[in-house]
């Protein structure tokens, strides 16, 4: 019985919640800045775990989280509500952290000098070998970006490589790098036996 | 070992799936998000004005609200000192939406005199603080200034100059509303 109960609640409470948060938004539009507190406070978590896979830095992924929401809370206005708030946010976030890259003139291609043991050598240093987000952190700048954003964050590659400005191609075979080096790190091959 | 193999693909996938969706940020980013939006309102400012002043407006606001709160709970530390002839009028109703002119001027000189002589009547350790955090709304105020006189037209930074000079006025009147008790006690 209480588990009926509990299938049948959950919808409402789900929807509650959207509407909530959806008169938040609509207030927040209107410049009700405790409305957007209150979104801040509820998306910020979120919001710092992507750019902090994104960018791999505490620091700078609290500068893009605050430069995300000052870009929402300009771009409000224009937002429309049939879309879910939360992507829309994750996609500004997304564009905070890319913009500060282009700023610093930092390359997303792959470069030759990036070899698969690069992950190894950094993880070993600073991380315990097999803390996963370490190990994200520690990736090739370009296959991390592409591993968030597509293995992550449900972005296809056509999306990544438009947002990373890079070939649909490249994007594919960053992800790939990614993956295969997660792979080798975590020893998943001897986990799988 | 690539993630090709069916079994170590499935694997690297459950591990990804199983990552926590949230982190919170080390320390609250609201204050600088706050100063940010209420100084920039709509539209988009510049992005090599943004960051420097987001964070110089954002400490200014942290340090003010915080050094308030903490004043408040150290009120029974003050230290009883020598009466203070000081412009109350002008600490109390210090408040100045557009900085400009001749009288802001002699008014502001008024309020960083009497600033100075209530000084005296905290801990030092309080007074270290004030000093300390006044220097970093003057730091902030510099940095606009600065900004202003390449781009004097630029209404973001004239918006964010007059919140720190604000800032600077609550500041000092936080200073006069805490050392009040003591001037009283002075007096009688």
């Amino acid at each position: 019985m209480q588990a009926t109960a509990t299938v049948v609640e959950f919808p409402d409470a789900a929807a509650r919640e959207a509407a909530e948060e959806l008169k938040a938004v609509k207030a927040a539009a209107r410049g009700d800045r405790r409305a957007f507190e209150a979104l801040y406070r509820a998306h910020v978590g979120r919001i710092n775990r992507l750019c902090l896979r994104l960018t791999g830095s505490r620091e700078t992924a609290e500068d893009c989280v605050q430069d995300a929401f000052v870009s929402a809370w300009r771009a409000l206005p224009r937002f429309e509500v049939r879309s879910s708030f939360s992507t829309w946010l994750h996609r500004i976030a997304v564009n905070a952290v890319l913009a500060r890259r282009r700023g610093l003139a930092s390359s997303l291609e792959i470069t030759v000098d990036e070899d698969v043991t690069a992950l190894d050598r950094r993880v070993s240093l600073d991380a315990p070998p097999l803390d996963l987000e370490a190990a994200i952190r520690a990736l090739p700048t370009g296959a991390r970006l592409v591993l968030v954003l597509v293995g992550l964050y449900g972005f296809s590659h056509d999306e990544a490589a438009r947002e990373l400005g890079i070939a649909v191609g490249t994007s594919k075979a960053q992800l790939h790098r990614a993956r295969a080096l997660l792979a080798a790190h975590l020893d998943l091959a001897g986990e799988a036996v | 070992m690539t993630p090709e193999d069916p079994t170590i693909g499935a694997a690297l996938d459950a591990r990804l799936a199983a990552l926590p969706p949230e982190e919170a940020p080390a320390r609250d980013l609201w204050p600088g998000i706050l100063a940010e939006i209420s100084a920039g309102g709509a539209g988009r400012s510049r992005p090599w004005l943004r960051a420097p002043f987001a964070v110089a407006a954002g400490l200014v606001l942290a340090v003010t609200a915080g050094f308030a709160g903490w004043l408040g709970g150290r009120q029974a530390g003050l230290v009883g000192g020598p009466a203070a002839g000081t412009p109350d009028a002008a600490m109390r109703q210090a408040s100045f939406a557009v900085p400009a002119g001749r009288d802001y001027l002699e008014t502001r000189a008024e309020l960083e005199r009497a600033y100075r002589e209530r000084l005296s009547l905290l801990t030092p350790a309080a007074r270290l603080r004030v000093e300390r955090d006044l220097a970093v709304v003057r730091a902030a105020n510099e940095d606009i200034r600065r900004a202003l006189a390449a781009d004097p037209q630029s209404p973001v930074l004239n918006r964010l100059l007059e919140g720190i000079w604000q800032q600077e006025f609550d500041l000092y009147q936080t200073v006069a509303r805490s050392t009040d008790p003591a001037v009283q006690r002075n007096r009688t």
